[in-house]
Protein backbone atom coordinates (compact mmCIF):
# COMPACT_ATOMS: atom_id res chain seq x y z
CA UNK A 1 0.00 0.00 0.00
CA UNK A 2 1.04 3.28 -1.10
CA UNK A 3 -0.20 6.44 0.60
CA UNK A 4 0.41 9.95 -0.27
CA UNK A 5 -0.32 13.26 1.40
CA UNK A 6 -0.14 16.80 0.45
CA UNK A 7 3.43 15.57 -0.94
CA UNK A 8 5.06 18.42 -2.66
CA UNK A 9 8.81 18.13 -3.48
CA UNK A 10 10.95 21.49 -4.48
CA UNK A 11 14.34 20.77 -5.76
CA UNK A 12 16.91 23.97 -4.67
CA UNK A 13 17.05 25.54 -8.01
CA UNK A 14 13.37 26.42 -6.87
CA UNK A 15 11.49 24.69 -9.61
CA UNK A 16 8.44 22.62 -7.74
CA UNK A 17 8.09 19.27 -9.54
CA UNK A 18 5.57 17.68 -7.61
CA UNK A 19 2.40 20.04 -6.33
CA UNK A 20 0.45 18.59 -3.24
CA UNK A 21 -0.63 15.36 -4.48
CA UNK A 22 -2.63 12.99 -2.32
CA UNK A 23 -3.29 9.52 -3.35
CA UNK A 24 -3.58 6.10 -2.45
CA UNK A 25 -2.04 2.67 -3.96
CA UNK A 26 -3.39 -0.69 -2.83
CA UNK A 27 -1.52 -3.68 -3.02
CA UNK A 28 -1.43 -5.49 -6.15
CA UNK A 29 -2.43 -2.77 -8.93
CA UNK A 30 -1.26 -1.49 -11.82
CA UNK A 31 -0.85 1.91 -12.45
CA UNK A 32 0.39 3.87 -15.10
CA UNK A 33 1.48 7.55 -14.68
CA UNK A 34 1.16 9.63 -17.61
CA UNK A 35 1.85 13.74 -18.69
CA UNK A 36 3.79 15.51 -20.83
CA UNK A 37 7.73 16.16 -20.52
CA UNK A 38 8.78 18.07 -16.78
CA UNK A 39 4.88 16.73 -15.72
CA UNK A 40 6.99 15.41 -12.55
CA UNK A 41 6.63 12.14 -13.73
CA UNK A 42 10.02 11.01 -12.88
CA UNK A 43 10.08 13.13 -9.64
CA UNK A 44 7.00 11.30 -8.01
CA UNK A 45 8.42 8.11 -9.34
CA UNK A 46 11.67 8.64 -7.33
CA UNK A 47 9.95 9.98 -4.31
CA UNK A 48 8.89 6.31 -3.90
CA UNK A 49 12.06 4.40 -3.19
CA UNK A 50 13.67 7.68 -1.37
CA UNK A 51 15.67 8.40 -4.45
CA UNK A 52 14.47 12.04 -3.53
CA UNK A 53 13.18 13.29 -0.41
CA UNK A 54 10.39 15.12 -0.43
CA UNK A 55 9.99 18.15 0.71
CA UNK A 56 6.38 18.37 2.74
CA UNK A 57 3.95 15.93 3.16
CA UNK A 58 3.93 12.61 4.65
CA UNK A 59 4.72 9.48 2.51
CA UNK A 60 3.77 5.85 3.39
CA UNK A 61 5.03 2.80 1.46
CA UNK A 62 4.15 -0.45 3.16
CA UNK A 63 5.41 -0.40 6.90
CA UNK A 64 7.98 2.42 5.80
CA UNK A 65 7.00 6.31 6.93
CA UNK A 66 9.57 8.07 4.25
CA UNK A 67 10.03 11.57 5.94
CA UNK A 68 11.06 9.68 9.08
CA UNK A 69 13.07 6.59 8.00
CA UNK A 70 16.52 6.22 9.75
CA UNK A 71 19.89 6.28 7.32
CA UNK A 72 19.98 2.29 7.88
CA UNK A 73 16.39 1.14 7.16
CA UNK A 74 17.19 2.53 3.42
CA UNK A 75 18.36 -0.27 2.20
CA UNK A 76 15.51 -2.12 3.50
CA UNK A 77 13.17 -0.07 1.91
CA UNK A 78 14.80 -0.42 -1.70
CA UNK A 79 15.13 -4.02 -1.66
CA UNK A 80 10.61 -3.64 -1.07
CA UNK A 81 10.37 -1.36 -3.68
CA UNK A 82 12.58 -2.56 -7.09
CA UNK A 83 12.69 -0.43 -9.94
CA UNK A 84 13.48 -0.61 -13.54
CA UNK A 85 14.73 2.40 -15.35
CA UNK A 86 14.52 3.71 -19.19
CA UNK A 87 18.66 3.28 -19.46
CA UNK A 88 18.06 -0.37 -17.88
CA UNK A 89 21.03 0.66 -15.35
CA UNK A 90 23.22 -2.82 -15.60
CA UNK A 91 26.09 -2.69 -14.06
CA UNK A 92 28.34 -2.79 -17.36
CA UNK A 93 31.68 -5.47 -16.02
CA UNK A 94 28.87 -8.23 -14.96
CA UNK A 95 26.92 -10.98 -16.61
CA UNK A 96 23.64 -11.05 -16.94
CA UNK A 97 23.84 -13.68 -14.05
CA UNK A 98 26.03 -11.49 -11.64
CA UNK A 99 23.90 -8.59 -12.44
CA UNK A 100 20.45 -10.28 -10.85
CA UNK A 101 22.86 -12.02 -8.56
CA UNK A 102 24.51 -8.80 -7.23
CA UNK A 103 20.73 -7.68 -5.78
CA UNK A 104 20.29 -10.71 -3.56
CA UNK A 105 24.13 -10.55 -2.33
CA UNK A 106 23.57 -7.03 -0.85
CA UNK A 107 20.85 -9.13 1.23
CA UNK A 108 23.37 -11.49 2.65
CA UNK A 109 21.63 -14.71 0.77
CA UNK A 110 23.68 -17.72 0.31
CA UNK A 111 25.31 -18.39 -2.48
CA UNK A 112 23.07 -21.39 -3.07
CA UNK A 113 19.71 -19.75 -2.69
CA UNK A 114 21.27 -16.83 -5.27
CA UNK A 115 21.63 -19.30 -7.59
CA UNK A 116 18.67 -20.82 -7.24
CA UNK A 117 16.35 -17.21 -7.52
CA UNK A 118 19.00 -15.62 -9.79
CA UNK A 119 17.63 -19.21 -12.29
CA UNK A 120 13.69 -18.72 -11.05
CA UNK A 121 13.76 -15.34 -12.55
CA UNK A 122 15.99 -15.72 -15.86
CA UNK A 123 13.31 -18.40 -16.92
CA UNK A 124 10.32 -15.84 -15.74
CA UNK A 125 11.92 -13.34 -17.89
CA UNK A 126 12.76 -16.20 -20.67
CA UNK A 127 16.43 -15.02 -20.86
CA UNK A 128 17.71 -18.79 -19.16
CA UNK A 129 20.08 -18.90 -22.18
CA UNK A 130 22.10 -15.33 -21.87
CA UNK A 131 22.51 -16.00 -18.57
CA UNK A 132 26.71 -15.19 -19.10
CA UNK A 133 26.32 -12.45 -21.54
CA UNK A 134 27.30 -9.02 -20.78
CA UNK A 135 25.26 -6.00 -21.27
CA UNK A 136 26.97 -4.93 -24.12
CA UNK A 137 26.22 -8.47 -25.82
CA UNK A 138 22.48 -8.18 -25.22
CA UNK A 139 19.60 -6.17 -27.48
CA UNK A 140 17.80 -3.28 -25.71
CA UNK A 141 14.66 -5.39 -24.74
CA UNK A 142 16.89 -8.11 -23.60
CA UNK A 143 19.27 -5.68 -21.09
CA UNK A 144 15.37 -4.46 -19.82
CA UNK A 145 14.11 -7.82 -19.12
CA UNK A 146 17.53 -8.34 -17.25
CA UNK A 147 17.17 -5.37 -15.46
CA UNK A 148 13.39 -6.06 -14.50
CA UNK A 149 14.67 -9.67 -13.18
CA UNK A 150 17.28 -7.84 -10.98
CA UNK A 151 14.41 -5.46 -9.35
CA UNK A 152 11.91 -8.42 -8.63
CA UNK A 153 15.04 -11.10 -7.75
CA UNK A 154 14.10 -10.15 -3.89
CA UNK A 155 10.31 -10.17 -4.58
CA UNK A 156 9.66 -6.83 -3.23
CA UNK A 157 5.80 -5.93 -2.98
CA UNK A 158 6.09 -2.91 -5.47
CA UNK A 159 7.82 -2.50 -9.10
CA UNK A 160 8.39 1.14 -10.11
CA UNK A 161 8.86 1.55 -13.57
CA UNK A 162 10.45 4.69 -14.82
CA UNK A 163 9.61 4.70 -19.24
CA UNK A 164 10.72 1.11 -19.20
CA UNK A 165 10.07 0.54 -23.12
CA UNK A 166 11.32 4.64 -23.54
CA UNK A 167 14.09 2.91 -25.66
CA UNK A 168 12.75 0.14 -27.00
CA UNK A 169 11.02 -0.78 -30.59
CA UNK A 170 7.25 -1.49 -30.30
CA UNK A 171 7.42 -4.99 -30.59
CA UNK A 172 9.88 -5.49 -27.97
CA UNK A 173 8.34 -2.81 -26.11
CA UNK A 174 4.72 -4.98 -25.63
CA UNK A 175 6.89 -7.76 -24.39
CA UNK A 176 8.05 -5.92 -21.60
CA UNK A 177 4.68 -4.87 -20.83
CA UNK A 178 3.50 -8.46 -20.95
CA UNK A 179 6.09 -9.21 -18.15
CA UNK A 180 5.62 -6.28 -15.94
CA UNK A 181 1.95 -7.71 -16.28
CA UNK A 182 2.96 -11.17 -15.25
CA UNK A 183 4.33 -9.66 -12.32
CA UNK A 184 1.52 -7.92 -11.29
CA UNK A 185 -0.63 -10.84 -11.37
CA UNK A 186 1.71 -12.23 -9.21
CA UNK A 187 0.49 -9.97 -6.59
CA UNK A 188 3.22 -6.83 -7.41
CA UNK A 189 2.07 -3.20 -7.40
CA UNK A 190 3.32 -1.75 -10.60
CA UNK A 191 3.53 1.75 -11.09
CA UNK A 192 4.48 2.75 -14.26
CA UNK A 193 5.58 5.96 -16.08
CA UNK A 194 5.25 6.42 -19.73
CA UNK A 195 4.65 8.32 -22.63
CA UNK A 196 3.15 5.32 -24.70
CA UNK A 197 -0.08 6.21 -25.58
CA UNK A 198 -0.54 3.27 -27.70
CA UNK A 199 0.06 0.36 -24.48
CA UNK A 200 -1.62 2.95 -22.05
CA UNK A 201 -5.23 2.18 -24.55
CA UNK A 202 -4.05 -1.04 -25.47
CA UNK A 203 -3.58 -2.39 -22.25
CA UNK A 204 -6.47 -0.43 -19.66
CA UNK A 205 -5.06 -0.19 -16.05
CA UNK A 206 -5.54 2.88 -13.76
CA UNK A 207 -4.00 5.80 -15.29
CA UNK A 208 -3.04 8.96 -12.97
CA UNK A 209 -2.43 12.07 -15.23
CA UNK A 210 0.42 14.43 -14.12
CA UNK A 211 0.57 18.28 -15.28
CA UNK A 212 3.30 21.08 -13.43
CA UNK A 213 3.16 18.52 -10.61
CA UNK A 214 -0.36 18.27 -9.93
CA UNK A 215 -2.69 15.21 -9.77
CA UNK A 216 -5.06 16.08 -12.29
CA UNK A 217 -6.88 12.90 -13.17
CA UNK A 218 -7.45 9.81 -12.20
CA UNK A 219 -9.25 7.02 -13.81
CA UNK A 220 -9.87 3.91 -13.37
CA UNK A 221 -8.93 2.12 -16.77
CA UNK A 222 -8.96 4.93 -18.73
CA UNK A 223 -7.78 6.01 -22.04
CA UNK A 224 -4.06 7.58 -22.70
CA UNK A 225 -5.91 11.40 -23.47
CA UNK A 226 -8.98 10.98 -21.03
CA UNK A 227 -9.38 13.40 -17.88
CA UNK A 228 -11.64 13.08 -15.60
CA UNK B 1 42.38 4.79 -14.73
CA UNK B 2 43.58 2.05 -11.85
CA UNK B 3 47.48 2.43 -13.58
CA UNK B 4 47.24 5.92 -12.77
CA UNK B 5 46.71 4.93 -9.44
CA UNK B 6 49.43 2.34 -9.15
CA UNK B 7 52.05 4.77 -11.14
CA UNK B 8 50.99 7.53 -8.51
CA UNK B 9 51.52 4.86 -5.79
CA UNK B 10 54.77 3.79 -7.22
CA UNK B 11 56.32 6.70 -7.27
CA UNK B 12 55.51 8.28 -3.91
CA UNK B 13 56.60 4.69 -2.28
CA UNK B 14 59.52 4.65 -4.65
CA UNK B 15 60.57 8.78 -3.02
CA UNK B 16 59.77 7.67 0.67
CA UNK B 17 61.76 4.40 0.39
CA UNK B 18 64.58 6.29 -1.19
CA UNK B 19 64.42 8.80 1.35
CA UNK B 20 64.60 5.93 3.98
CA UNK B 21 67.71 4.76 2.55
CA UNK B 22 69.80 8.08 2.11
CA UNK B 23 68.54 9.05 5.89
CA UNK B 24 69.78 5.76 7.24
CA UNK B 25 73.42 6.12 5.26
CA UNK B 26 73.31 9.71 6.56
CA UNK B 27 72.91 8.27 10.05
CA UNK B 28 75.12 5.28 9.72
CA UNK B 29 78.02 7.96 8.16
CA UNK B 30 77.68 10.78 11.01
CA UNK B 31 77.55 7.78 13.80
CA UNK B 32 80.59 6.55 12.11
CA UNK B 33 82.32 9.93 12.19
CA UNK B 34 81.67 10.60 15.68
CA UNK B 35 83.30 7.28 16.58
CA UNK B 36 86.47 8.42 15.34
CA UNK B 37 86.17 11.96 17.63
CA UNK B 38 89.04 11.46 19.69
CA UNK B 39 89.74 14.02 22.51
CA UNK B 40 93.76 13.58 23.01
CA UNK B 41 94.75 14.88 26.45
CA UNK B 42 98.35 15.62 27.23
CA UNK B 43 99.46 14.13 30.17
CA UNK B 44 102.13 16.13 32.09
CA UNK B 45 105.35 14.54 32.21
CA UNK B 46 106.45 15.03 35.73
CA UNK B 47 103.36 12.75 36.68
CA UNK B 48 103.97 9.47 38.12
CA UNK B 49 102.60 5.92 37.46
CA UNK B 50 99.94 6.52 40.21
CA UNK B 51 99.22 9.92 39.16
CA UNK B 52 98.32 8.77 35.41
CA UNK B 53 96.33 5.88 36.31
CA UNK B 54 94.01 8.30 38.73
CA UNK B 55 93.55 10.35 36.43
CA UNK B 56 92.95 7.84 33.76
CA UNK B 57 89.89 7.28 36.05
CA UNK B 58 88.72 10.50 36.55
CA UNK B 59 88.42 10.94 33.16
CA UNK B 60 86.37 7.96 32.98
CA UNK B 61 83.93 9.15 35.01
CA UNK B 62 82.95 12.62 33.71
CA UNK B 63 79.99 12.05 31.61
CA UNK B 64 79.98 11.71 27.82
CA UNK B 65 82.96 10.07 28.32
CA UNK B 66 83.34 6.59 26.50
CA UNK B 67 86.21 4.67 26.13
CA UNK B 68 89.47 5.87 27.53
CA UNK B 69 92.39 4.54 25.72
CA UNK B 70 96.81 5.13 27.36
CA UNK B 71 98.92 5.66 24.57
CA UNK B 72 102.41 5.62 25.92
CA UNK B 73 104.91 8.17 24.13
CA UNK B 74 107.17 5.18 22.89
CA UNK B 75 104.14 3.88 21.38
CA UNK B 76 103.12 7.24 19.98
CA UNK B 77 106.92 7.49 18.50
CA UNK B 78 106.04 4.28 17.10
CA UNK B 79 102.92 5.71 15.22
CA UNK B 80 104.62 8.47 13.68
CA UNK B 81 107.42 6.35 12.23
CA UNK B 82 104.97 4.34 10.59
CA UNK B 83 104.04 7.64 8.68
CA UNK B 84 106.55 9.18 8.82
CA UNK B 85 110.11 7.24 7.68
CA UNK B 86 112.48 9.48 8.92
CA UNK B 87 114.79 8.32 11.13
CA UNK B 88 113.72 8.94 14.19
CA UNK B 89 115.64 7.09 15.84
CA UNK B 90 117.47 10.09 17.50
CA UNK B 91 114.18 10.76 19.14
CA UNK B 92 113.65 7.78 21.35
CA UNK B 93 114.31 7.38 24.93
CA UNK B 94 114.42 10.12 26.83
CA UNK B 95 114.81 12.41 23.75
CA UNK B 96 111.21 11.59 23.06
CA UNK B 97 109.20 14.93 22.79
CA UNK B 98 106.18 13.24 22.96
CA UNK B 99 103.67 12.88 25.66
CA UNK B 100 101.60 9.65 27.52
CA UNK B 101 98.43 10.55 25.96
CA UNK B 102 95.26 9.11 26.81
CA UNK B 103 92.63 8.73 23.61
CA UNK B 104 89.04 9.80 24.83
CA UNK B 105 86.12 8.99 23.18
CA UNK B 106 83.35 11.00 23.53
CA UNK B 107 79.70 9.93 23.30
CA UNK B 108 77.82 12.88 21.28
CA UNK B 109 80.01 15.41 19.25
CA UNK B 110 78.21 18.21 21.10
CA UNK B 111 79.19 17.62 23.99
CA UNK B 112 83.18 17.39 22.99
CA UNK B 113 83.52 21.30 24.59
CA UNK B 114 82.30 20.59 28.10
CA UNK B 115 84.43 17.20 28.11
CA UNK B 116 87.61 18.94 26.97
CA UNK B 117 87.01 22.18 29.57
CA UNK B 118 86.46 19.45 32.32
CA UNK B 119 89.39 17.21 31.16
CA UNK B 120 91.37 20.62 30.94
CA UNK B 121 90.66 21.08 35.09
CA UNK B 122 92.07 18.08 36.34
CA UNK B 123 95.31 18.00 37.95
CA UNK B 124 98.41 16.59 35.83
CA UNK B 125 97.06 17.53 32.32
CA UNK B 126 99.12 19.40 30.13
CA UNK B 127 96.81 20.04 27.57
CA UNK B 128 93.62 18.61 26.00
CA UNK B 129 92.49 18.97 22.42
CA UNK B 130 91.08 17.19 19.51
CA UNK B 131 93.82 17.17 17.56
CA UNK B 132 94.54 18.94 14.32
CA UNK B 133 91.40 18.73 12.77
CA UNK B 134 88.50 20.87 13.21
CA UNK B 135 85.52 18.73 13.67
CA UNK B 136 83.08 21.40 14.63
CA UNK B 137 82.27 22.68 11.23
CA UNK B 138 81.61 19.32 9.87
CA UNK B 139 79.75 18.74 12.91
CA UNK B 140 77.29 20.96 12.53
CA UNK B 141 76.85 20.39 8.89
CA UNK B 142 75.93 16.63 10.22
CA UNK B 143 73.38 18.28 11.84
CA UNK B 144 71.94 20.83 9.84
CA UNK B 145 71.88 18.07 7.06
CA UNK B 146 69.53 15.46 9.44
CA UNK B 147 67.02 18.55 10.29
CA UNK B 148 66.65 19.35 6.04
CA UNK B 149 66.52 15.04 5.52
CA UNK B 150 63.43 14.75 8.19
CA UNK B 151 61.61 17.95 7.12
CA UNK B 152 61.86 16.38 2.93
CA UNK B 153 60.81 13.31 4.45
CA UNK B 154 57.45 15.16 6.45
CA UNK B 155 57.15 17.15 2.96
CA UNK B 156 57.20 13.83 0.98
CA UNK B 157 54.75 11.95 3.00
CA UNK B 158 52.27 14.51 3.04
CA UNK B 159 52.79 14.97 -0.84
CA UNK B 160 52.47 11.20 -1.15
CA UNK B 161 49.36 11.32 1.10
CA UNK B 162 47.25 13.96 -1.39
CA UNK B 163 48.68 12.80 -4.37
CA UNK B 164 47.54 9.07 -3.59
CA UNK B 165 44.10 9.86 -2.41
CA UNK B 166 43.64 12.43 -5.11
CA UNK B 167 44.38 9.56 -8.32
CA UNK B 168 42.02 6.87 -6.74
CA UNK B 169 39.28 9.59 -6.13
CA UNK B 170 39.29 10.32 -9.62
CA UNK B 171 39.08 6.79 -10.16
CA UNK B 172 36.20 5.95 -8.08
CA UNK B 173 34.29 9.60 -9.29
CA UNK B 174 34.93 7.43 -12.54
CA UNK B 175 32.49 5.01 -11.51
CA UNK B 176 30.10 7.29 -9.99
CA UNK B 177 27.18 5.61 -11.97
CA UNK B 178 28.24 2.04 -10.36
CA UNK B 179 28.40 3.20 -7.33
CA UNK B 180 24.66 5.16 -7.87
CA UNK B 181 23.41 1.94 -9.52
CA UNK B 182 24.29 -0.19 -6.10
CA UNK B 183 22.33 1.65 -3.89
CA UNK B 184 19.63 1.88 -5.96
CA UNK B 185 19.55 -1.49 -6.11
CA UNK B 186 19.25 -1.36 -2.05
CA UNK B 187 22.98 -2.33 -0.87
CA UNK B 188 24.21 -1.07 2.05
CA UNK B 189 27.19 1.58 2.39
CA UNK B 190 29.58 -0.95 3.40
CA UNK B 191 28.81 -3.68 1.29
CA UNK B 192 29.50 -0.90 -1.85
CA UNK B 193 32.88 0.09 0.07
CA UNK B 194 34.48 -3.02 0.50
CA UNK B 195 35.26 -3.46 -3.39
CA UNK B 196 36.96 -0.57 -3.57
CA UNK B 197 38.55 -0.86 -0.45
CA UNK B 198 40.40 -4.01 -1.54
CA UNK B 199 41.06 -2.38 -4.24
CA UNK B 200 43.21 0.54 -2.63
CA UNK B 201 44.72 -2.02 -1.01
CA UNK B 202 45.80 -3.90 -3.82
CA UNK B 203 47.21 -0.71 -5.57
CA UNK B 204 49.04 -0.06 -2.67
CA UNK B 205 50.73 -3.63 -2.48
CA UNK B 206 51.28 -3.24 -6.24
CA UNK B 207 52.62 0.16 -5.80
CA UNK B 208 55.29 -0.55 -3.36
CA UNK B 209 56.04 -3.79 -4.98
CA UNK B 210 57.19 -1.82 -8.10
CA UNK B 211 58.63 0.51 -6.04
CA UNK B 212 60.62 -1.70 -3.77
CA UNK B 213 61.93 -3.53 -7.14
CA UNK B 214 62.62 0.16 -8.81
CA UNK B 215 64.64 0.94 -5.71
CA UNK B 216 66.82 -2.55 -5.25
CA UNK B 217 67.88 -2.02 -9.04
CA UNK B 218 68.62 1.77 -8.39
CA UNK B 219 70.84 1.14 -4.87
CA UNK B 220 72.22 -2.42 -6.03
CA UNK B 221 72.97 -0.62 -9.77
CA UNK B 222 74.91 2.62 -8.32
CA UNK B 223 76.94 0.04 -5.91
CA UNK B 224 77.82 -1.83 -8.53
CA UNK B 225 78.27 1.30 -11.37
CA UNK B 226 80.78 2.82 -8.38
CA UNK B 227 83.21 0.38 -8.00
CA UNK B 228 83.36 -1.54 -11.58
CA UNK B 229 82.93 2.32 -13.82
CA UNK B 230 85.02 4.40 -11.19
CA UNK B 231 86.80 1.97 -8.61
CA UNK B 232 84.69 3.66 -5.28
CA UNK B 233 84.51 1.28 -3.10
CA UNK B 234 81.09 1.00 -1.56
CA UNK B 235 81.43 -0.49 1.31
CA UNK B 236 80.87 2.64 3.80
CA UNK B 237 77.24 2.15 2.44
CA UNK B 238 74.53 -0.10 4.21
CA UNK B 239 74.38 -2.60 2.37
CA UNK B 240 71.39 -3.39 0.24
CA UNK B 241 70.51 -7.42 2.17
CA UNK B 242 68.63 -6.76 4.46
CA UNK B 243 68.12 -3.32 4.80
CA UNK B 244 66.17 -3.33 1.48
CA UNK B 245 63.77 -6.30 2.87
CA UNK B 246 62.73 -4.04 6.03
CA UNK B 247 62.50 -0.80 3.95
CA UNK B 248 60.48 -3.22 1.43
CA UNK B 249 58.38 -4.27 4.19
CA UNK B 250 57.70 -0.75 5.40
CA UNK B 251 56.67 0.62 3.00
CA UNK B 252 54.41 -2.20 1.56
CA UNK B 253 52.14 -1.18 4.94
CA UNK B 254 52.37 2.19 4.19
CA UNK B 255 51.13 1.88 1.00
CA UNK B 256 48.08 -0.70 1.74
CA UNK B 257 47.45 2.02 4.21
CA UNK B 258 47.49 4.99 2.09
CA UNK B 259 45.67 3.20 -0.63
CA UNK B 260 42.95 1.59 1.77
CA UNK B 261 42.53 5.57 3.42
CA UNK B 262 42.26 7.13 0.02
CA UNK B 263 39.76 4.61 -1.02
CA UNK B 264 37.72 4.69 1.77
CA UNK B 265 37.83 8.92 1.99
CA UNK B 266 36.69 9.05 -1.76
CA UNK B 267 33.82 6.62 -1.77
CA UNK B 268 32.29 8.31 1.35
CA UNK B 269 32.06 11.59 0.11
CA UNK B 270 29.84 9.91 -3.18
CA UNK B 271 28.08 7.71 -0.61
CA UNK B 272 26.69 11.07 1.50
CA UNK B 273 22.80 11.18 1.18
Amino acid sequence: MIQLTNISKQYDNGVVAVNDITLRIEQGEFVYIVGPSGSGKSTFMKLLNLEVKATSGSLTVDKFKLDRIKKRELPMLRREVGVVFQDFKLLPNLTSFENIAYALEVTGASGKEIKKRVNEVLHLIGLSHKIHQYPDELSGGEQQRIAIARAIANKPRILVADEPTGNLDPDTAMEIMEILEDINRMGTTVIMGTHNDYLVNQRKHRVLRLEHGRLISDLYKGDYREIN
Amino acid sequence: MTTASILAMTVTMFMVGSLVLVFANVQKLTNEVEQEIQVRVNIDPVASEADEEKLGEEIAAIEFVGDVIYRSKEDELAEYQEIITENFDELEGDSNPLNNMYLVHVTGPQNIEIVVDKINALDNVLVANLGSIDLSGLINAIEVTRYVLALLAAVFVVIAVLLISNTIRLTIYARQTEIEIMRLVGAKNSFIRAPFVYEGATIGLIGSAFAIAVLYAVYQGLQNAAGELFAINTSFLIPTMPSIIFIGIGIGVLGILLGVMGARRSVRKLLVN
